[in-house]
């Protein structure tokens, strides 16, 4: 009761006090157009700065000069039509982009004030930094402490068997499925249900400790029931991770986020607090697509 | 924006929310005549008039019930989101309204019976004149307000709520009147009473009225206007 | 506007009778389909066992051979006087023995043409066999023991029925040694055994002392060079082009001359193994090393092709799971694509095993062909293979070495459905479900 009343005054206090900085960081770093993008495409305290990001496939251009900040411990959901090019630039977050060939992203991707793309950056580090679940649950077929234990291991995280064994157990109960599966650690990570897999993906991605988690679509194969768990998950995890999800539900991006983005043949049209953008969106073409007149 | 946009890729939903207009539409209708007869019955002195204005009171309450499952269920079934939710949103509170409005015709047509068919007393004309006058403006305003709901006008609703004073100096003027006819004759102490609660309801009426234009203007602009402060 | 008023309306059950009227067409072709796979099957099925029915029956006697009892006093006179003990068993004179030995079962023998007659009735290696008894145990010298020694081909063949009719050519028995077989059986001392030495001889000009062990370690020293080449190189090359090479003009040439090369017929290997690792490199010709150099040339570009496709094969989402965890390129195909693709890389792998070992035509051209009678003892000596000799004896007159070309085949066929047996076996015990 009372530390859920003092987060609460802490998260008041850093509403308010962050006011000014916001102010400052438009003024400052980055006093430039945003294109035609609706909204305050600048977070308050921006974790990822993307400016002008324009992504090629070959001769196609799939993403055209999109500006989007991507605050400290906030939810920010990409929604849009199909083939609006909301994945492409959530994978470009991570340079998974980098894998798909004749991908080619144009401008600028920051990460706490240091560029992605940068050609110094190790894409290694950076993806134990920015995680990523993705949209069909995809488990190494392993053990299910295997797969927790695996992005620990490589990064040489832990010490010891007893320390890997307690990030496991921890990343496990975060993701809200070790009371399902601590008696089964060594079964196939294949044999969990649908929701229990994605589950599992989140636990493999958080027990790597990253500070941003992608997520493109990690509900589009799940039922309700467990759609509703990886929600109320996502709202935990908000408190110690900086979270961007692409989804086609707008139900659950009113659900879950707390800015929302979209997305249309490419280009961000609109991105605002997700009350606003879900009760008065200020583009036509968000307002057509969220009421679902989209023709 | 004149009417709520249509174009949805599911055109039932276009149907709903053009059956939800049309039921607001219907319940000004019935809660404008009810107004209509029930100042009618005391300018006329028509007893009738005002026992039926009490009758139909229930027909208004019916269709509020019959317009609010159909709201819920329109929330529960699609989900409106953005200029669809508002709409829904002001349609409710219009509903909400009209049915106040009808509350206040029964309430008028009520104290009409009381005023006028009580035994061997007739209040002075004078007195009454007060109730024609603000008849006229109440129904006046929510004339208009209807209109305003059925074209869905920016326009046509900001001018009703320019209009939002006139009732209330009206009601001030009338109000000093009659105090003045109760310290000339203090028998006419009870007529006053009841025309002050009469020309109180008309008031009411057109605040109702004001209302519903800033509903509608709630639902184009996307934002809240009631309880602005003026600059 | 509306999309059903513009079309042509339906009336209820006009379409269930228009696909009432097709279906039995529809059947028709589906049963004529069918017929045709299964006709097809039973077709092949037949053909295969017709095959290895023939087969069968021809080579299934060479696992048995005719063997004659002698009761053989090992006389210490006839033992060679010389001061080492391996030379003076060695030199002893063992067909003396053997003779004496025969002579003492058919006493009446004394006329010198039936004598030659008596004796042709036992293989020309009967006195080895006793000289290898000895020699193993030298205290039987001064001592008469019984012995079991191999008849000579044509008895073998008589004994088994192929000698044909006794009045045409092939048939190379007279009366008189016809007699003495039949008094050799009622007297048990002719049997018909296990051919051991089938599998334990190398090759011989005379078949009853021919067996197959010679050719069948030259395969194996074949293979395993071949193995250990190019299963390892065949895996590593899979892995660098399909995962790691840039895609460009360069991957492209790579790619279509492995193509081409899985279709070059194997001659041409042959021919390039001569020029380049015996002429060029001075390797020792006919040698399994470079019998499994050639070899490694030709499997190569079948195991390359099947490890891509089971690099292929695994889903795209294991490696951005990888990968999205921090994993490097390396440690994402460690750890994760390389073991779920490796069981299909295996089954390529040991079907072009399968298809190396049935491979004659690339080791004809580096020597592999030429008569060998030791059992090769290491990858540089000279040996054969198993399709090899089997092509050999195929070749020769001799009528009892068409049973033993028969049963070579059957034992190139068993090696053949063990490998292949295996790949199954490995495919369904390492494959995973994701």
């Amino acid at each position: 009761m009372n530390s859920l009343l003092e987060l609460k005054t802490a998260m008041r206090d850093e509403r308010t006090e962050v006011k000014p900085a916001k102010r400052l960081g438009t003024n400052v770093s980055f006093d430039r157009d945003y294109g035609d993008t609706v909204g305050e495409v600048t977070a308050s305290n921006a974790r990822m700065v993307c400016r002008d990001v324009n992504v090629f496939y070959g001769p196609k251009q799939a993403i055209h000069g999109v500006n989007l900040d991507i605050g400290r411990n906030e939810v920010i959901a990409l929604i849009g039509p199909s083939g609006c090019g909301k994945s492409t630039f959530i994978r470009c977050l991570n340079r998974m982009n980098d894998t798909i060939v004749g991908c080619r992203v144009t401008g600028s991707i920051q990460l706490d004030g240091q560029d992605i793309y940068d050609p110094q950056m190790d894409v290694v580090p950076l993806r134990a930094q920015i995680g990523m679940v993705f949209q069909k649950p995809n488990p190494f077929p392993k053990s299910i402490y295997e797969n927790v234990a695996y992005g620990p291991r490589i990064h040489g995280l832990t010490q010891n068997k007893a320390e890997l064994e307690e990030v496991v157990e921890n990343s496990l109960r975060r993701a809200g499925l070790w009371d399902e599966v601590k008696d089964s650690l060594d079964q196939p990570g294949t044999s969990l249900s649908g929701g229990q897999q994605q589950r599992l993906c989140i636990a493999r991605t958080i027990a790597v400790n990253p500070e941003v988690i992608l997520m493109d679509e990690p509900c589009s194969a799940l039922d309700p029931i467990a759609t509703a768990r990886i929600e109320q998950l996502i709202d935990e995890l908000r408190m110690q991770f900086t979270i961007a999800i692409v989804t086609h539900s707008m139900q659950q991006a009113a659900r879950v986020s707390q800015r929302t983005a979209y997305f249309h043949l490419g280009k961000l049209i609109e991105v605002g607090e997700t009350a606003q953008v879900f009760t008065n969106p200020r583009h036509q073409l968000t307002e057509d697509y969220i009421t679902g007149r989209f023709g | 924006m004149s009417v709520p946009r249509e174009g949805h890729i599911v055109r039932r939903y276009d149907g709903e929310l053009s059956h939800l207009h049309y039921l607001v539409l219907e319940m000004g209708a019935l809660a404008l005549t009810q107004v209509k007869d029930a100042r009618d019955a005391l300018c006329d002195r028509d007893l009738t008039l005002a026992q039926r204005v009490i009758a139909r009171e229930k027909d208004v309450d019916a269709c509020e019930l019959r317009a609010d499952s159909e709201i819920v269920q329109l929330i529960a079934l699609r989900t409106p989101v953005g200029s669809d939710l508002r709409l829904v949103f002001a349609v409710s509170k219009s509903i909400t309204d009209l049915e106040r409005v009808g509350d206040e015709a029964a309430r008028i047509a009520n104290l009409g019976l009381q005023l006028l068919g009580s035994e061997g007393a007739d209040p002075n004309p004078v007195l009454l004149h007060d109730i024609a006058s603000m008849g006229a403006l109440a129904v006046g305003q929510l004339e208009n307000a209807l209109r305003v709901v059925d074209r869905w006008d920016r326009n046509l609703a900001e001018d009703l709520l320019e209009a939002h004073e006139e009732l209330d100096f009206e009601f001030q003027a009338a109000f000093r009147r009659l105090v003045t006819f109760i310290m000339q004759d203090p028998r006419n102490i009870g007529f006053a009473v009841n025309i002050v609660l009469i020309i109180k309801a008309f008031e009411r009426i057109g605040e109702h009225a004001q209302n519903l234009a800033e509903y509608v203007l709630y639902q184009i602009a996307g934002r809240d206007i009631r309880h602005r402060v003026e600059p | 506007m509306n999309s059903a008023s513009s079309s042509r309306p339906i009336t209820p059950g006009e379409t269930l009778a228009k696909v009432k009227a097709g279906l039995p067409r529809r059947r028709a072709a589906e049963r004529r389909f069918r017929a045709y796979g299964l006709a097809a099957i039973v077709g092949g099925l037949v053909v295969l066992a017709i095959l290895l029915l023939d087969i069968l029956f021809k080579g299934h006697s060479a696992f048995w051979q005719t063997r004659i009892e002698l009761d053989v006093f090992v006389d210490p006179a006839m033992v060679a006087a010389s001061s080492d003990e391996r030379t003076r068993l060695m030199e002893a004179d063992y067909s003396g023995m053997i003779r004496q030995g025969l002579g003492k079962l058919f006493p009446e023998v004394t006329e010198r043409g039936r004598k030659r007659s008596l004796g042709a009735l036992l293989s020309g290696g009967a006195p080895y066999e006793l000289r290898d008894r000895v020699v193993a145990d030298p205290a039987l010298i001064g001592q008469t023991i019984p012995i079991w020694v191999t008849a000579s081909p044509d008895v073998d063949m008589f004994e088994k029925g192929q000698l044909g009719a006794p009045d045409t050519d092939s048939f190379r028995l007279k009366s008189d040694q016809i007699e003495w077989l039949a008094r050799l059986k009622q007297e048990h001392r002719l049997e018909k055994r296990f051919n051991t030495q089938f599998f334990s001889a190398g090759d011989s000009r005379e078949p009853e002392q021919s067996g197959i062990w010679g050719a069948a370690v030259g395969s194996f020293f074949t293979l395993l060079v071949t193995l250990s080449l190019s299963l390892p190189m065949g895996i590593a090359a899979a892995i660098y082009l399909e995962e790691f090479a840039p895609r460009n003009r360069w991957t492209d040439v790579i790619e279509v001359n492995i193509n081409n090369l899985a279709a070059v017929p194997s001659i041409v290997f042959g021919l390039l193994g001569l020029a380049v690792f015996i002429n060029f490199f001075q390797l020792p010709r006919s040698s399994p090393l470079v019998g499994g150099l050639v070899l490694t040339l030709m499997t190569l570009p079948v195991i390359i092709i099947a490890g891509r496709s089971a690099l292929k094969a695994v889903p795209p989402s294991i490696r951005e799971a990888a990968l999205g965890v921090g994993a490097s390129s390396m440690q994402t195909v460690l750890h994760h694509v390389l073991p779920l693709a490796l069981p299909g890389m295996l089954t390529g792998g040991i079907i072009g095993m399968a298809r190396a070992l049935g491979e004659s035509a690339p080791l004809l051209m580096i020597g592999m062909v030429a008569f060998i009678v030791d059992v090769p003892g290491s990858v540089m000596d000279p040996a054969t293979v198993l399709p090899v000799q089997i092509y050999l004896w195929a070749d020769s007159p001799e009528r009892a070495f068409v049973e033993r070309t028969s049963a070579a085949i059957l034992v190139l066929l068993a090696f053949l459905i063990l490998m292949n047996g295996l790949a199954v076996y490995l495919r369904r015990r390492f494959e995973r479900r994701w």
